[in-house]
């Protein structure tokens, strides 16, 4: 008892409980330390003096009341009945109020009511016991805090998932929608409930194309930019742009896909209607070229009888005529004429243009391309003593170029230039080789117009450049130049007949080259006009070069080089010149560092070699030859001055050609070396004529050992013969089947081994004044035999002429 | 000299080919088209056959290949002769059996060239 008292004076005692009881009335009778504590009343200030809802929440109790007489359906009075009716009538309450301490604070409880009764059961009073609840209250608001932030960020995440403009849906790993935003209702025309738990595919026209997209992002965790197409409830098609990644829980584990489609449909009909334009185009770009090939023809037909006629009546085919008829005629013709180049123009640019012009790439003699250029515009400009020029700095030498477009390139320069020059004036056309960079660029004071080269793998370009003397270009109007049909000033063009088509042409060409053109000017003093091709390696010199080194002798007679080391390029050019005459293929080096480059990777017959090189270099370099088994032998021949003959003779030189350098001087030096031209050993010749009789009458005309003959009975073989054995001389038969001996020549000319080689016509056919002049028009090589009156010592003279250099 | 049919159907070009063609001592034959040019290369001895390639009704290349058919004609040389310059032009016509081809506008030279070189050959034969 003693025990169990003390127990229940420790619980009664606790600070920890507020222990509250009353009468039956609610006065309070007992007020524990627990409830001083909590309180801050004194057991004094209460016991005997209020009840429990004194204490308590007034709002609260009003509440409670009306709460419990809902509950119990009776009328209780908020006050302490409120607070203890329950427990009155035998039920365990335990229940939360807010206590209000003695200075007015308050604090939340917990309070279990119990009625206190005596041995007959009448309720005596109520023991109210109660606990501090404000901790759990605290953990309990933050717990609700954190709640409401959760369900913020979930507001916020879910805006904007639902302000996106992709339609937006989330699927399990099986493809079944888990969710969808409004944008995906939209596109679908479908409800949010029918979406959700609907495999995704079934809103996609093309079900197995949306299948394997999602099988896509969940072997490569993502997809981008594929194409579906969604199909909408009212049968309403939209291209979307499909973008989907797959998404994870925090282990790792899939969860699903997460899919944002866009619409494209805009873009889509944006890139059709360009795609039509784009057809649109070609279709009239096509129609364009067509109308333009279609118009050349229809102007050309009545162009064949103004030129025709009048040709055939201004030289004379149809009888004298007075010096009036004769200038008037020469008018005609020369309109025709230029009617037709206005027409070709046209008909050229139209292909390239229409990118119907491509590049026939061969190897072409550039030098000779060059020089045969100002031959033509040579009768223009003397007849108006306008000075022509030709610079090449360099060796230029076989070159990879299209040769027809190349000429027209230059052509149309000089001729511009030409046209442009005053009377008296200078035209000069410069070529050499230049890198990369200096593309678009051009030396001097004037200001430059260019344009942007196309990217390429190009290294190394050939620059031309034609400059002239004439009335100039303002800085404006050189932007317009390379335009059609934009002779500056019409004013000009009347004074200066032209098509206005030639520079754009020029600029064209130069573009399908894959190189570029330039301008620069002012005004009164002069233009120059600059064109850049590209130099391509030369397809195939590989293998010539291994099959030269196996089978020498073959391509050896015609053929001899000499290595120029010049520094100068005024005395390289005349050197050149004079050594090209020789028979020589000349290639050239300005620095001792290119000569010994060259002379280790060429077979050679010579070396000329300049002894004012800078520093003591070319000393050096003979002394270096010396130690090159492969060099050793060959002869190098010094360019000397006046004073330095003997020195250079005892440092291995051959020869000395003392400065200034004449034709005669050289010739003897290479009679002295046994490098005299061709003409002058055993000759090689090549006999053409489809009759093998015919051929033998010629062979014996050319007995050993003076002569070695090789046959061949049409043009074809001919043309195979010539270029692998490099004849001498060719004596050629022009009426053959096939391919005939106009073909033959043509082919020989045009290719760089076999343009050098003579050739001697020899006809049966009466040669006429017209076939002449078609042969004539390919070089000054051929001379012509007349078979019908045929003896053996002129045939002898002819072809002993024939073979001596040009 | 020689018996040559011109093909052509523009006058003035005609006139101008039977002009050059004369003006060396050939004699000419004319047709207006492909179809009465045939006809007359069926019946006429010729030594040469200019051919425009621009016809009303069949084409000069068409006319060509049926002449280099026909075991009776096909050895008299077609010069083809057409305004259409290009290349695959050429190409066309050496296909269709052509022995020679002169973009118009012709110059005489050329002309005269191809002209005594078919015949030439064709007298060597």
């Amino acid at each position: 008892m003693l025990k169990t008292g003390a127990l229940q004076d420790a619980i009664f005692n606790s600070a920890y409980f507020s222990s509250i009881a009353t009468d039956e009335k609610g006065v309070i009778q007992i007020f524990n330390v627990g409830a001083e504590r909590m309180l801050g009343y004194a057991a004094a200030d209460v016991v005997n003096a209020i009840t429990p809802a004194d204490i308590s929440d007034p709002q609260e109790l009003i509440a409670r009341a009306a709460l419990l007489s809902v509950e119990l359906d009776t009328p209780i009075t908020p006050g302490f009945e409120a607070l203890v009716f329950k427990a009155s009538r035998g039920i365990e309450d335990i229940y939360e109020l807010t206590y209000i301490r003695k200075d007015g604070s308050r604090f939340p409880a917990i309070v279990s009511v119990t009625s206190l009764r005596d041995a007959r059961e009448n309720i005596i009073g109520y023991l109210l016991i109660g606990t501090d609840n404000t901790a759990r209250k605290q953990v309990e608001a933050q717990r609700a805090m954190l709640d409401q932030r959760l369900r913020d960020q979930q507001f916020y995440t879910r805006s904007l998932i639902e302000s996106s403009i992709d339609a937006i849906m989330t699927t399990d790993p099986q493809g079944i929608i888990s969710d969808i935003n409004q944008q995906m209702i939209t596109l679908t025309g479908r409800p949010r409930d029918e979406l959700i738990g609907a495999p995704c595919k079934n809103f996609f026209t093309d079900p197995v194309r949306a299948d394997a997209a999602i099988q896509r992002v969940l072997t490569e965790n993502k997809i981008s930019n594929y194409e579906l197409t969604v199909r909408a409830a009212n049968g309403e098609e939209t291209v979307v742009s499909y973008n989907a990644v797959t998404f994870h829980d925090r282990d790792h584990k899939l969860q699903g896909v997460f899919a944002a489609a866009r619409d494209v449909t805009e873009r889509k009909q944006f890139e059709r209607a360009l795609q039509e334009k784009n057809i649109e185009l070609e279709h009239a770009s096509r129609m364009k070229s067509e109308f333009l090939a279609t118009m050349s023809h229809e102007l050309r037909t009545p162009l064949n009888a103004i030129i025709g006629f009048s040709e055939a009546r201004k030289d004379g085919l149809m009888g004298p005529m007075s010096d009036t008829q004769q200038e008037y005629i020469g008018d005609i013709f020369t309109s025709g004429q230029h009617l037709l180049s206005l027409i070709n123009d046209i008909l050229d640019l139209s292909k390239v243009e229409a990118g119907m012009m491509t590049l026939e790439v061969e190897t072409i003699d550039l030098g000779s391309l060059l020089a045969n250029s100002l031959s033509i515009v040579r009768e223009k400009a003397a007849a108006r003593r306008i000075r022509l020029e030709l610079v090449s700095g360099v060796t230029l030498g076989p070159t990879q170029l299209d040769m027809r477009k190349t000429k027209q390139i230059v052509y149309n320069l000089l001729s511009n230039a030409v046209k442009f020059s005053a009377q008296g004036g200078c035209v000069s056309l410069h070529a050499r080789h230049v890198p990369r960079a200096v593309v678009g660029t051009m030396a001097g004071e004037w200001p430059v117009h260019n344009f942007e080269l196309a990217e390429s793998a190009y290294s190394d370009f050939l620059e031309i450049c034609v400059s002239d003397t004439g009335i100039g270009i303002s800085r404006e109007d050189m932007a317009k130049l390379f335009m059609a049909f934009s002779q500056i000033d019409s004013s000009l063009a009347r004074k200066f007949e032209g098509t206005g088509l030639g520079l754009a042409m020029v600029k064209l060409l130069a573009e399908l080259h894959g190189g570029s053109v330039a301008v620069s000017s002012a005004v009164g003093l002069g233009t120059r006009f600059a064109v850049w091709l590209p130099l391509r390696e030369a397809a195939g010199v590989m293998g010539v070069a291994a099959g030269a080194a196996t089978d020498a002798s073959a391509s050896a007679p015609a053929e001899r080089t000499a290595l120029l080391v010049e520094s100068d390029d005024r005395t390289a050019d005349l050197i050149r010149q004079l050594l090209e005459d020789e028979g020589f293929v000349v290639l050239r080096a300005a620095s001792i560092d290119a000569a010994m480059r060259l002379a280790l990777k060429n077979p050679l017959n010579l070396i000329t070699l300049d002894n004012q090189l800078p520093g003591d270099g070319g000393w050096e370099f003979l002394l270096n030859l010396r130690e090159h088994s492969a060099l050793a032998r060959v002869p190098v021949v010094m360019i000397a001055g006046p004073s330095e003959g003997n020195i250079a003779l005892t440092g291995g030189a051959a020869g000395v050609l003392q400065k200034p350098i004449g034709r005669a001087q050289l010739k003897a030096s290479m009679f002295d070396l046994g490098l005299q031209p061709a003409a002058e050993r055993a000759q090689n010749v090549l006999v053409v004529d489809d009759d093998p009789k015919a051929v033998e009458v010629i062979a014996a005309l050319l007995p050993p050992p003076a002569y070695t003959v090789a046959r061949a009975y049409g043009g074809a073989e001919a043309i195979d013969m010539a270029r692998r054995g490099r004849p001498d001389l060719i004596l050629l038969d022009l009426l053959m089947p096939d391919v005939s001996g106009f073909d033959v020549i043509d082919a020989l000319r045009r290719d760089l081994g076999t343009a050098r080689i003579p050739i001697l016509v020899v006809t049966a056919a009466q040669v006429t004044a017209v076939d002449r002049a078609a042969l004539g028009g390919h070089a000054s090589a051929i001379h012509i035999v007349d078979k019908t009156n045929f003896d053996r010592a002129s045939f002898i003279a002819e072809v002993r002429h024939a073979l001596k250099p040009l | 000299m020689a018996r040559v049919l011109v093909i052509e159907d523009n006058p003035a070009n005609l006139r101008l080919a039977s002009l050059l063609l004369c003006n060396v001592g050939h004699e000419v034959l004319a047709a207006v088209d492909a179809e009465s040019g045939l006809a007359i290369a069926r019946c006429e001895r010729l030594d040469l056959i200019l051919m425009d390639i621009q016809l009303p009704g069949m084409d000069g290349l068409a006319a060509t290949a049926l002449l280099k058919q026909n075991s009776a004609t096909v050895d008299i040389p077609v010069i083809a002769l057409t305004a259409m310059a290009r290349k695959e032009d050429q190409e066309k016509s050496e296909l269709a059996g052509c022995d020679a081809y002169i973009a118009k506008p012709l110059r005489y030279r050329e002309f005269y060239a191809a002209v005594d070189s078919l015949l030439g050959r064709s007298v060597a034969r």
